[in-house]
């Protein structure tokens, strides 16, 4: 049997909307599915070698009053940070992660050394309608 | 299997995954049933309650055979074999 | 050619087929705005009109809007406390995403929709029970903003679950949104 097929559009580059992807994708790779992330607009400062997971840099998409009590309690329930979720699924599973070129180019990553390890190209959009085009499952995060 | 049967059962390999939340126990499985071989038994620990849902799903979809779970003070036991 | 033995095949295949897309909807309800709430469940109880399935999993800030405003619970530690005292209690005290302006942006839509008969998502959450719409809670989010089960609504279609089980309902889905 085929691999099943997650198509995701990372558009969010926030600390709450990062962690849920990351959990999301950790699903993905226990069901050996095959994931195409597409880091779009907010998503591709996030993926900025000089932002990642630093907390301080990111910010709340809903509530960044309780941005502290948040980050607690990922601590607390040893959460891991999005960074790490996105390295363990690559591990697990087959993820490729493109980076749209314009986002990049907005955030002042013109290279794929501007951004951290994970990622794997800098593509255009059409490649995300077709990949999404192809998905069993496709998020808009 | 009754919860009698599994606690006497003899298990190939234990996975400890208590501590951890969602979706930690689920990556855990995954990695572990890889190291053991086909009609091996497997427990995973967890006291994350969504995982009593997630792991017999997850079992069924991969071909492997949900045996049951046991309850313990402060977390529980799955059990399922290798298919 | 064995001929009873392909029709077999090919039946297993249909079967197969069918199973992998059925007519179902699956949200991801993440947000804890009133405006984003609202739109999720319209399109949850709509699209049972068209005999869709329907699954939501509620992570997040979405958990927000099941926690029932009459139960109370004790015993909680204190990041717990100062998320439950700090995030909406139920459906009536979510607040809009944007143009909030101190809650008077969200007390004109709510008149609007009054005046305009659209259901407050109180009634919807009613609506959707009666119209078979299941309602998924992500067991680790509950952790994570400190929500006890004993705290949530009385829901008729309602399920604690993880991650595993949100992506298997949503690869048999048709739509999958996350909102």
């Amino acid at each position: 049997m085929e691999n099943k097929k997650m198509t995701m559009a990372l558009f969010s580059g926030s600390l709450d909307k990062l962690t849920a992807a990351g959990i999301v994708l950790s699903g993905a790779a226990a069901d050996d599915m095959d994931v195409d992330i597409y880091v779009l607009l907010q998503g591709a400062r996030a993926f900025k070698k000089e932002i990642g997971d630093n907390p301080d840099k990111l910010p709340m998409a809903e509530n960044p009053d309780l941005k502290q009590e948040f980050l607690n309690s990922l601590e607390q329930l040893k959460v891991k940070t999005w960074v790490e979720f996105f390295k363990e699924a690559k591990e697990l599973t087959n993820v490729k992660i493109h980076i749209c070129g314009l986002a990049g180019k907005i955030w002042g990553g013109e290279k794929l050394e501007d951004f951290i390890d994970l990622a794997d190209d800098i593509v255009g959009i059409s490649e995300y309608i077709t990949s999404a085009q192809e998905a069993d499952v496709h998020l808009f995060i | 299997m009754t919860p009698e049967e599994l606690k006497d059962l003899q298990v190939d390999k234990t996975v400890d995954a208590r501590g951890t939340a969602c979706p930690g126990p689920l990556l855990e499985a995954k990695k572990a049933m890889g190291t053991i071989d086909p009609g091996q038994v497997m427990e995973v620990l967890s006291s994350d309650e969504g995982t009593k849902k997630d792991l017999p799903k997850w079992c069924t979809k991969k071909g492997h055979d949900f045996m049951g779970i046991v309850e313990e003070p402060g977390y529980f036991k799955v059990f399922m074999k290798k298919g | 050619m064995d001929i009873e033995k392909k029709i077999k095949e090919l039946e297993s295949q249909i079967a197969e087929l069918k199973e992998s897309t059925k007519d179902k909807l699956s949200i991801v309800v993440f947000s804890g705005d009133l405006d984003k709430l609202l739109a999720a469940m319209i399109i949850a109880t709509g699209a049972t009109a068209y005999d869709m399935e329907v699954d939501l999993f509620f992570t997040f800030w979405g958990l927000s809007a099941l926690r029932d405003a009459k139960k109370k619970v004790k015993g909680k530690n204190f990041i717990s406390k100062m998320f439950g005292i700090m995030l909406p209690k139920g459906s009536k005290k979510v607040k809009l995403s944007k143009m909030n302006m101190a809650g008077i942006g969200t007390a004109m839509l709510k008149s609007l929709m009054k005046k305009k008969n659209v259901a407050s998502l109180d009634e919807m959450f009613k609506t959707a029970g009666e119209l078979g719409v299941r309602i998924n809670v992500c067991e680790m989010s509950m952790d994570l903003m400190g929500i006890k089960r004993e705290e949530i609504i009385d829901y008729p279609y309602l399920n604690y679950v993880g991650v595993g089980s949100y992506l298997s309902d949503a690869q048999e889905s048709k739509i999958q949104l996350f909102i």
